[in-house]
C-alpha cells in the first residue's frame, strides 16, 4: 500500500492514532498496575488509593517464587506443553481445515456438525470422565494428559475452515493439473499462503494450553509438573496469599505469550506476498 | 514403661520394647492399658480384669506356652503393624506448612513411611478434591486437608469417599477437641470422618482509639442492640462507619455476620435433625439485627475479598469493628503493624442479655480418603499430627493454625501477651471453646443454603426488603432444591 | 496418488478429480483423537444427566433433571441474564475490533506493530490477577474509576452493587479481555484480501468507506463469520467473569449459565443437574449457531 502524504491524510492518520493510542493506554493501564503490585509487599498492594508507585520488593517476590516455590518449573512445563502442543495442534488442525473448506465428501456436514457441538458443550462438565480416561491410561502427572486430549481444538478446525475458504480454488487445481499429489498441494501450495493465519492459530493455541487451569489442576499431582496456572493457584490460601508473589508471577507468565507474539508479528502483515493468482 | 501392664508374659521374655508393645497390643489376643491414649471404655476394663484373673488361675507351665504362642503371634504382628510406603497429603499454603513441620517427629516413630506434604492452593484444592471423589474416589491422596464447609457435602454425597474414621479408633480422640467442632466433622449418625484440624472461634476486633474518640467506654457495649446504638455516635465523632459488609454479595462467602450473630442465640442454618431453621426467631432475629444497621447508615458497603479487608485493618478504610475469626490476629500483626495499639480484641457482645458471647466460625479437618492404599499410614500420621502434643507443637510451629487439641490448647506458652493487642489473644479464643457453643450443623446443603440467605441479605441491605419475607422464600427455595423441611 | 485427467480451467467445483480419500485421511487425526477423548465423556456425561444422587447413590431418574430446569426460576434468570450480555456485548466487541483491525491494517497508523500487541495483550493476563484487578478498580468506595469520575465531576457509580451495573461492568471487563482476540483473526484474514481490488477501487474514485463496504467487509466475511459464532458460544458459556467480579450477584442479576452450572456441580455436588444443564446450553448454542451460520451464508456469492 502507498503511503498517502496528502494534509487530509495526515489529519486522518493523528486521528486514527490518537485514538487507537487512548485504547491502547486503556488496554495496557492494568499491566502498569501489575508490574507496580509485583514491586510490592501484599501489604502495601491494597492501598487507598491504589498504589502506583513502584516498590523496592520485586527482587524479593521473585526470589520467593523461583526459589522458594520452584516458579521456574512451572515456566519450563508451560512452555514445553504449549510449543508442542501449539506444533502438533497447528497440524491436525490445519489438515482438517483443509479438508472442510476444499472438498466435498460424505459426512462432511455432520463431521463438521460434531466440531461446533463439541465447542458447544462446557468443557467442566466433561471433566470428570476425562479424568477417568486418564487414571486409566496411567496418564496423570503427564505431558500427553495435557497435549493430547484437546489437540483437536474446534476452535482452530473452526479457524483454519474459514480461512481457508479464501485460498484460491484456481490454485489448488492448478496444481492437481501439473500433477501434484495432495498433501504436497497441501503442504507446498496452500500452507505458504496462510501465514498471517496460521501465526494467528500458532497463537491461540500456545495461550489456549498455556492458560488452561481446571484440567491440569486435577492431571497434575507433584508440584514439580505444575504448569503456571497450577503453580500460581497453589500460592493462595485462606489468610496468608503472598499477594506480591502471585501478582509477580502473574507478570512473569505474561511474557512467553507476550514474546511468541512479538516473534510471530512479521507474519500478521504479510503484505504484498499475499495475492498469488498471477493474472 | 506404662503399656503392657498386664502383659507379664510378653514383658518377661525381654525382647518387647514399648512402641512394638503399643502396636501389637491391638492384634494381640492380651490387651494392654493405654494410658498415654486417652480415656479407656468401660469394656476394655472388663476384658482386661478377666484377662488377669485368668493369668491368675492358670499354671506356670501354661503361662510359658501362652507366651511362646503369643509371641509368635507377636512376631508377625509386629513386622506386620511395621508402617512403611508413602503416603500424600492435599493441603494449603500455611496449614501446609503446618502438617511439613510434623513429618520429621512422625519419622521419628514411622520411619519407613514417606510423607509428602502437597500444597495445591484454596480453592483449588476444591476443584481437586471433588472431581476425584466424582471419578471414584481415584487420585485422591491420602490425607486430605477440608473445611468444615464442605465436609458435611462430601460425607453425604459420596458415602466411600472418606474413610469412617471411628471404626480405627478416631472415638478415642473426641473427648480431646471441642465438642461442637468435632461433631461438624462427623456424619448424622455420629461416625468420624474428620479429625479437626482447624478452630476458628469468633474475634471481636474493635478500633480502641476511635471509640475513644468518640467517648464511648468499649465495655459498656454488652449486646448487639448496645453496638448498633453506638454506631451513629460513633459516626458522628470519628467519620467511621460501624461495621463493613459486601451488601452485593460480590463473593460467596459474605454471610459471615449473620451466621456469628445466628450462632450465638444457638441457630444456624439447619438444626441437627437436619430442617430448615434459617428463618426461624433467631435468624431472623439476626437479620433485623443487620438491617437495623443497615438503615441507621452506619454500614459500609465494601466488598468481600482480600483487598478491602487489608484496607480495613490498615485504617485507610474506617470501620470501628471487625468480626472476623480468631486467625485473623495474627493477619492484624503481620499486614497493619502501624495500626499496633489501636485494635483491640474482645468477646463478640452477645445478641439477648445473658446469651452466648462466643461462637465457632469454622474450621478445617484432616480427613483419610477411602481409596487410599495406604490407610492405617494416612491415620497415624493424622493422630500424630492432630492427636498428641508433639505432634501438635511442631504444627502449630510451622504453620500457625488455631488448634482445637485440648492439651495443646493448655500447654506452656500457648498463651501469650501480644503486645500489639495488648492482651492475650489466645487466651479469649480458648475461653470460647469453652464456652457452651451449639453444634453447627452444615449438613451436604450449606453451599445452597448460604447463596440463598446472602441472595435475601442484599435484598434487604440494597433493596430495603423485608427480612421476615425474604428469609421465608429464601427457606422455601432451599427445601425445593433439597426436600428438606422447615422446621417449625 | 492419482494422475489428474486435463481439465479445462473452468471455476465449477471440481469433482472426481481429487482422490475422495484424501479429505477422510487429513481429518483422520482429528477423528481418532475425538474417538478417543470425546466420545466416552459425551456419552458420560449425559447418561450422568438422567441421574442424580440420592443419599449417596447415583439413581437413573430419567428426564426429571431436564423437568425440574423447566421449572427452575434460576435457570432462567441465567439464561436472561447470559442473553441480555450477548446481545449487547458480542456485536459492541466485533465492531471494535473490526476497526482496531483496519486501523491496524492500515498505513494512517503510526507505530502499529507496538499498537497491535497492546491490544492483544489482555488476553494473557491469568484470571485471577484479572479478577484483583477489576475488583479493586470498579470498588465504589476507593476503587480509581470512581476516584477518576469524582475528579472529574462525574457522580459515583456502584459498579457491583447495582444489577444494571454490575452487568456493565462484566461487558466492560469482557471488552476489555477479549477485543484485541478477534482483532487479530480479523486482521489474519484482511492479509488475505489482494491490495490490487483496493488500487482498482481507488482508481476507480471509490471514497475511503466505499472502499471499506464493498471490499474490505466481504473479504472478511469468513472470519465474521468464524468470530461472531465463536463469540457467541464463549459468552454463552460465561464464567470466568462473573466467577472473579461478582459472584453472580448482586442477587443474582450477573448470573450466568456457565455459572449456575459450575455452582450446581462443584459446589452443589449435583452433578446430574449440572450435565443436564451443559446440555441444554449445547441445544441453545446449537440452535442459535445454525441460525448465525445460515444468515451468514445466505448472502455469499
Amino acid at each position: 500500500m502507498r503511503i498517502d502524504r496528502s494534509p487530509e491524510a495526515r489529519v486522518a492518520s493523528l486521528a486514527v492514532s490518537v485514538v487507537i493510542a487512548i485504547g491502547g493506554v486503556l488496554m495496557l493501564a492494568p499491566f502498569y498496575w501489575l508490574i507496580v503490585a509485583s514491586t510490592h509487599r501484599t501489604r502495601d498492594i491494597f492501598s487507598n488509593p491504589p498504589n502506583l508507585v513502584p516498590g523496592d520488593q520485586l527482587w524479593t517476590n521473585l526470589v520467593n517464587l523461583f526459589v522458594g516455590e520452584g516458579f521456574g518449573h512451572a515456566v519450563l512445563n508451560s512452555t514445553l506443553v504449549a510449543t508442542i502442543y501449539a506444533l502438533l495442534g497447528g497440524l491436525v488442525c490445519t489438515a482438517a481445515g483443509y479438508a472442510f473448506a476444499k472438498f466435498r465428501f460424505a459426512g462432511q456436514g455432520v463431521l463438521f456438525g460434531i466440531v461446533l457441538v463439541i465447542l458447544a458443550l462446557p468443557s467442566q462438565v466433561t471433566l470428570v470422565p476425562l479424568f477417568q480416561i486418564m487414571v486409566q491410561l496411567n496418564w496423570l502427572n503427564t505431558y500427553q494428559a495435557l497435549i493430547l486430549p484437546n489437540l483437536a481444538l474446534p476452535f482452530g478446525i473452526f479457524l483454519m475452515r474459514q480461512t481457508m475458504q479464501s485460498v484460491p480454488d484456481e490454485l489448488i487445481q492448478a496444481a492437481r493439473v501439473d500433477g501434484a499429489g495432495e498433501f504436497r498441494i497441501f503442504a507446498q501450495i496452500v500452507l505458504p499462503t496462510m501465514r498471517p493465519a496460521l501465526a494467528a492459530l500458532g497463537i491461540f493455541l500456545f495461550l489456549a494450553q498455556w492458560n488452561d487451569f481446571v484440567y491440569p489442576l486435577i492431571v497434575l499431582r507433584t508440584s514439580d509438573a505444575y504448569t503456571v496456572p497450577v503453580a500460581l493457584a497453589s500460592l493462595q490460601g485462606l489468610s496468608d496469599t503472598d499477594y506480591g508473589q502471585l501478582l509477580a508471577g502473574t507478570m512473569v507468565s505474561v511474557l512467553p505469550v507476550l514474546g511468541l507474539f512479538l516473534f510471530l508479528q512479521r507474519h500478521f502483515v504479510a503484505g504484498i506476498l499475499a495475492g498469488a493468482v498471477k493474472q | 514403661m506404662n503399656c503392657c501392664k498386664h502383659d507379664f508374659a510378653l514383658l518377661a521374655s525381654g525382647t518387647i520394647r514399648s512402641r512394638r508393645c503399643r502396636e501389637v497390643s491391638q492384634r494381640s489376643l492380651v490387651p494392654a492399658a493405654w494410658d498415654d491414649r486417652g480415656p479407656r471404655n468401660p469394656e476394655e476394663e472388663k476384658l482386661d480384669n478377666t484377662v488377669g484373673r485368668l493369668f491368675a488361675a492358670t499354671g506356670r507351665l501354661t503361662r510359658l506356652a501362652l507366651a511362646t504362642t503369643a509371641l509368635a503371634t507377636l512376631a508377625t504382628a509386629a513386622s506386620a503393624s511395621e508402617l512403611s510406603g508413602t503416603i500424600t497429603v492435599w493441603s494449603w499454603t500455611a496449614p501446609a506448612d503446618g502438617l511439613e513441620a510434623a513429618v520429621a517427629g512422625f519419622n521419628k516413630l514411622h520411619p519407613g513411611v514417606t510423607v509428602k506434604v502437597e500444597d495445591v492452593g484454596n480453592p483449588a484444592i476444591w476443584d481437586k478434591i471433588t472431581t476425584g471423589m466424582a471419578a471414584g474416589g481415584a487420585g485422591l491422596a491420602d490425607v486430605l486437608n477440608i473445611g468444615i464447609d464442605y465436609i458435611g457435602n462430601y460425607i453425604e454425597t459420596f458415602p466411600t469417599g472418606l474413610v469412617n474414621l471411628s471404626e480405627v479408633g478416631a472415638d478415642d480422640l473426641a473427648a480431646q477437641f471441642p465438642s461442637g467442632m468435632w461433631a461438624s466433622g462427623s456424619s448424622a449418625d455420629g461416625a468420624v470422618y474428620g479429625i479437626p484440624y482447624e478452630v476458628n472461634t469468633s474475634g471481636f476486633f474493635y478500633r480502641k482509639d476511635l471509640f475513644d474518640q468518640a467517648g464511648i467506654d468499649i465495655n459498656s457495649i454488652v449486646t448487639w442492640d448496645d453496638l448498633i446504638a453506638a454506631g451513629p455516635k460513633l459516626k458522628e465523632a470519628t467519620g467511621a462507619d460501624l461495621i463493613a459488609m459486601d451488601k452485593a454479595a460480590t463473593v460467596a462467602d459474605s454471610a459471615g455476620l449473620w451466621q456469628l450473630l445466628t450462632n450465638l442465640q444457638g441457630a444456624f442454618y439447619f438444626n441437627a435433625a437436619g430442617e430448615i431453621t434459617m428463618n426461624g426467631p433467631a435468624g431472623l432475629r439476626s437479620l433485623e439485627l443487620i438491617k437495623k444497621a443497615n438503615d441507621a447508615g452506619i454500614v459500609a458497603d465494601i466488598p468481600g475479598g482480600w483487598d478491602n479487608f487489608m484496607m480495613q485493618i490498615k485504617g485507610q478504610t474506617n470501620v470501628a469493628v471487625i468480626p472476623a475469626a480468631s486467625w485473623a490476629a495474627g493477619v492484624f500483626e503481620n499486614e497493619a503493624p502501624d495500626m499496633a495499639g489501636k485494635w483491640r480484641l474482645r468477646l463478640p457482645p452477645s445478641v439477648e442479655a445473658g446469651g452466648l458471647t462466643a461462637a465457632i466460625s469454622g474450621g478445617t479437618y484432616l480427613s483419610v480418603a477411602g481409596t487410599s492404599p495406604n490407610k492405617e499410614a494416612a491415620w497415624e500420621f493424622v493422630k500424630y499430627a492432630l492427636g498428641t502434643l508433639e505432634g501438635q507443637q511442631a504444627t502449630y510451629e510451622g504453620g500457625g493454625m488455631f488448634p482445637g487439641f485440648k492439651p495443646m490448647l493448655e500447654s506452656d506458652g500457648f498463651v501469650k501477651k501480644s503486645d500489639y493487642f495488648d492482651a492475650e489473644v489466645n487466651k479469649f479464643f480458648i475461653d470460647e471453646l469453652a464456652q457452651n457453643t451449639p453444634v453447627v450443623n452444615y449438613t451436604t446443603d450449606y453451599a445452597r443454603a448460604l447463596k440463598a440467605y446472602t441472595d435475601a441479605q442484599t435484598q434487604v441491605l440494597l433493596s430495603g426488603a423485608d427480612p421476615k419475607t425474604v428469609l421465608d422464600e429464601a427457606a422455601a427455595l432451599v427445601a425445593g432444591q433439597t426436600g428438606r423441611t422447615i422446621a417449625n | 496418488m492419482t494422475s489428474s485427467k486435463l481439465q479445462p480451467a473452468t471455476r465449477r467445483r471440481w469433482r472426481g478429480s481429487s482422490p475422495r480419500l484424501t479429505p477422510y485421511l487429513f481429518l483422520l487425526p482429528v477423528l481418532v483423537l475425538f474417538a478417543g477423548f470425546k466420545v466416552y465423556p459425551y456419552i458420560y456425561a449425559a447418561w450422568l444427566s438422567l441421574t442424580k444422587i440420592i443419599k449417596g447413590q447415583t439413581t437413573f431418574v430419567g428426564l426429571g433433571n431436564y423437568g425440574r430446569l423447566a421449572t427452575d426460576p434460576i435457570f432462567y434468570k441465567a439464561l436472561t441474564n447470559t442473553l441480555i450480555i450477548l446481545v449487547t456485548q458480542v456485536p459492541l466487541m466485533l465492531g471494535l475490533a473490526l476497526l482496531l483491525a483496519v486501523a491496524f491494517n492500515s498505513t494512517l497508523l503510526r507505530f502499529r506493530a507496538f499498537w497491535r500487541t497492546a491490544y492483544f495483550v489482555p488476553i494473557v493476563m491469568g484470571l485471577v490477577a484479572y479478577g484483583i484487578l477489576f475488583s479493586t478498580l470498579l470498588n465504589s468506595h476507593h476503587g480509581l474509576v470512581n476516584f477518576l469520575f469524582e475528579s472529574v465531576g462525574l457522580p459515583r457509580v456502584p459498579w457491583l452493587a447495582d444489577p444494571v451495573w454490575a452487568k456493565v461492568s462484566i461487558i466492560i471487563a469482557l471488552t476489555w479481555h477479549y477485543t484485541g482476540n478477534s482483532a487479530v483473526i480479523y486482521l489474519a484474514q484482511l492479509q488475505s484480501i489482494p491490495g490490487e481490488l483496493y488500487e482498482a477501487a481507488e482508481i476507480d474514485g471509490a471514497t475511503a468507506w466505499q472502499r471499506f463496504w464493498h471490499i474490505t467487509l466481504p473479504g472478511l466475511r469468513p472470519a465474521i463469520t468464524l468470530t461472531v459464532v465463536l463469540s457467541t458460544i464463549g459468552t454463552l458459556q460465561l464464567f470466568d467473569e462473573p466467577y472473579v467480579l461478582t459472584n453472580g450477584g448482586p442477587n443474582n442479576a450477573t448470573l450466568t449459565i456457565g455459572m449456575y452450572l459450575y455452582q450446581n456441580g462443584f459446589k452443589y455436588f449435583d452433578f446430574g443437574y449440572a450435565s443436564a444443564i451443559g446440555y441444554v446450553l449445547t441445544g441453545i448454542i446449537g440452535v442459535i449457531a445454525l441460525i448465525q451460520f445460515r444468515f451468514l451464508r445466505e448472502k455469499q456469492a
